[in-house]
């Protein structure tokens, strides 16, 4: 007679391979309308069920301040992420943000450590400095764990979705919504999506191409 | 009118040099009014004076290749708005100072004994320009001087 443990893990090790085959990776490549790719596109995919409970977050990113411009410029974190500003200019700083999701005003002084903020709901926060008015970044915060940045050509992997039916939502800067669309993660695992977005109202300084 | 200005310098190395000596000497107390009661900021002309003043001044100084150093990337309009602030507060204006102080904003920008005193220049001639008397320059000058010990690092 089989044991009652061995059978529990037996059963285990079965949704676990069935969950395995039911995965896959979701690659977006972006561009503009031009068709030139896009480097710093936000990519992420929200589970059309919302069957996924909300995650204890316990991410850190950091946003720092490096010859007065912002460090990374895009990023792309999860709500309940905890956003830490390191300053590496060693001057003053006031970075701010007036957008809905996370209003706030946390001032760098040169060589003291601010505390962290945690950016706990989803939406594009803008960010600036009140004494360099030419320092911008953005932060877009997401309720998945399925998010990433294109890289230099454009290109961006989210890894190891279960199959099922997702919103995939692509946003550059100078976008006021994502560009979004459905896709379907099926048995047959990968798939490849090409996004178009248009780029021509961004602030964002881009490499000739 | 080069005698007035060399008579302004001799004051002013007379009040930095005073300055560092009275080290206790608060920047951040008023100043006093002389006999007429008036203030300082009243006798300077008011908020239309200054504000002209630090308009120049900071115009100047940002593009001043010898000053222009530290305000490149600085958003000047709010600059001015704090510095027309901080002016009124330490005159007698009834403002009230909102920014940070003098060691704190000047942190880590490595200013110089030279840069700090072309900026005092820049100030005297703004303050010349727009019709500030000897004596009302030499009582600001007097209350900005104490100043010099957080701002210059080097």
């Amino acid at each position: 007679m089989m044991s009652r443990s061995a059978h529990i893990f037996a059963l285990i090790s079965c949704a676990l391979a069935t969950a395995a085959s039911q995965a896959g990776d979701l690659s977006v490549e972006v561009r503009d309308l031009q068709g030139n790719t896009l480097a710093d596109a936000v990519v992420f995919a929200e589970p059309a069920s919302e069957a996924a409970a909300p995650a204890n977050v316990k991410a850190k990113i950091t946003i720092d301040q490096v010859n007065k411009q912002f460090v990374p410029r895009v990023s792309v974190l999860r709500a309940g992420t905890v956003v830490t500003f390191p300053n590496s200019d060693n001057i003053r700083h006031s970075v701010y943000s007036f957008s809905p999701a996370k209003v706030f005003t946390t001032k760098l002084y040169a060589g003291r450590q601010a505390e962290p903020i945690v950016f706990d709901r989803s939406g594009v926060i803008v960010l600036g400095c009140n004494i360099h008015d030419q320092m911008l970044a953005w932060a877009v915060v997401v309720d998945t764990p399925y998010f990433g940045k294109s890289g230099a050509e454009g290109a961006v992997t989210l890894k190891s979705l279960p199959a099922g039916e997702y919103r995939l939502n692509t946003w550059y800067p100078g976008l006021t919504q994502p560009v979004s669309e459905a896709v379907t993660i099926g048995a047959a695992g990968d798939l490849q999506r090409q996004v178009r977005v248009d780029a021509s109202r961004s602030p964002l300084p881009r490499a000739a191409t | 009118m080069t005698h007035a200005r060399f008579g302004m310098g001799l004051t002013l190395l007379g009040l930095l040099a005073m300055s560092s000596i009275c080290a206790s000497a608060d920047p951040a107390a008023p100043a006093a009014s002389v006999e007429d009661g008036a203030s300082l900021y009243a006798r300077m002309g008011g908020a239309a004076t200054i504000s002209a003043v630090i308009d120049e001044l900071v115009d100047h100084s940002a593009s001043d290749p010898r000053l222009k150093r530290s305000f490149e990337g600085v958003d000047l309009a709010r600059l001015k708005r704090l510095l027309v602030e901080h002016i009124c507060s330490l005159t007698g204006g009834g403002c009230t100072y909102s920014g940070d102080s003098m060691r704190d904003v000047h942190a880590g920008l490595e200013i110089d004994q030279s840069e700090f005193y072309g900026l005092v220049e820049a100030l005297r001639d703004a303050l010349r320009h727009h019709g500030v008397g000897l004596s009302e320059r030499n009582e600001l000058l007097q209350i900005l001087a104490p100043m010099k010990r957080d701002i210059v690092e080097r």
